[in-house]
């Protein structure tokens, strides 16, 4: 094999200014052109006039007061659609990130609501709601079905660093926590964690008969 | 191609080992690039997810945890890219003149280089999670190509060795 002139590494270099143009293409003008204009209200119950605002005319985040006049006190994408808990001056509710390519990752989150403050509770978690007894029911080490974890090959490559988080989008730990403490206090493996079942086998009952 | 150090016009194994490096480094890249433009894709295996899939389980494993780390941190494929194409080229920059030139440092060059890639063949036979999530085949193949690699640099060294032999015996 003769050495020629042209390297690898002016390969390379062709390859890093073709990906710069083209992600600025596919990424940057796509978001520039897109039409869609949101902008949802999502009052969180049991809270003093605190709701969850998705728009593109005014920051994400968690606002006090009404659709019009709400003040934004905490910047942030938070779901409230698969519940958000109140206990005593604390919300916990899912926050939610997005790639530029689209992996959506979730945290389980703790708001203070005086001083509103956020704590991670729990990294790759969503909140489900809460079971029988009142404990959190969360999926630990989870990506969003829309991230297509099993065959995204980006997913497996972010779910290297991570504890928990397991790329084949069907198992999941269950995992209970003490919403006063914010403790773990039941874990468990389930291979049908995503299956429309969850709520009759972890949301209708108490710690006491998942245990058993 | 030739075995040895310093042959006049011809690639050296090492030489070819760090190429080898760099095009792995790309394959990901063109993944990222057709996923930007047809999101679907990500939705099934394809082939350009084997080439990402082999390009990722090519590169160094100490490599992949810090893109990961990266990805987790920046929550950013464009970085991703440039991260791991940038390393590339660096790479590629550094490798060459160490590599060719003065023999001493050659020689040094890639005894280092071969023990690098010993400890990341090591570090492929450790049950952890990094060595399973991309699945058996492509490990297998990255694996097989580090190992070529290991084997080219060592016949560098065996050829050189060689070399000087026959020139202290005439």
């Amino acid at each position: 094999m003769r050495e020629t002139k042209f390297s690898v590494n002016a390969v390379v270099l062709i390859a890093i200014i073709f990906s710069a143009i083209s992600f600025f293409f596919t990424i940057r003008l796509t978001r520039i052109s897109d039409p869609t204009a949101i902008n949802d209200f999502h009052p969180i119950e049991g809270t003093d006039r605190l709701a969850v605002r998705y728009s593109t005319m005014d920051p994400n985040g968690i606002y006090q007061g009404d659709q019009v006049t709400g003040v934004l006190k905490l910047k942030g994408t938070y779901g409230f659609d698969w519940g958000a808990a109140v206990e005593g001056n604390y919300i916990y509710i899912n926050e939610y990130a997005n790639s530029e390519l689209g992996i959506m990752t979730s945290n389980l989150v703790r708001v203070d609501m005086t001083t509103f403050e956020k704590k991670i509770v729990a990294r790759d978690t969503i909140l489900r709601g809460r079971c029988a007894s009142g404990e959190l029911v969360c999926l630990r080490g989870y990506l969003m079905p829309s991230s297509f974890p099993d065959t995204n090959s980006l997913a497996k490559l972010y779910s290297i660093t991570s504890e928990h988080l397991v790329a084949d989008g069907e198992s999941a730990l269950v995992t209970f926590i003490d919403p006063v403490s914010g403790e773990i206090v039941y874990s468990v493996r389930d291979s049908n964690a995503l299956s429309d079942d969850f709520e009759s086998r972890y949301l209708s009952s108490t710690l006491e008969e998942v245990k058993k | 191609m030739k075995f040895g150090i310093n042959p006049i016009r011809k690639l050296t194994g090492a030489e070819l080992s760090v190429r080898i490096l760099q095009i792995a480094a790309i394959l990901p890249a063109v993944y990222m690039f057709m996923v930007s433009g047809y999101h679907s894709l990500v939705t099934r295996q394809n082939l350009f997810s084997v080439l990402f899939n082999v390009g990722i389980c090519t590169l160094p494993k100490l490599e992949t945890l810090g893109l990961s780390a990266l990805y987790r941190l920046a929550l950013s494929e464009v970085a991703l890219c440039f991260t791991a194409l940038g390393f590339a080229l660096v790479f590629g920059l550094v490798a060459k003149p160490l590599l060719r030139g003065d023999h001493k440092r050659a020689v040094i060059s890639r005894i280092v280089f071969a023990v690098l890639v010993f400890a990341d063949l090591i570090i492929r036979l450790l049950p952890l999670k990094m060595n399973t999530v991309f699945g058996i085949v492509p490990e297998v193949i990255g694996f097989m190509i580090r190992l070529g690699c290991l084997v080219m640099i060592i016949l560098d060294l065996v050829a050189d060795k060689r070399e000087q032999k026959k020139e202290a015996e005439a």
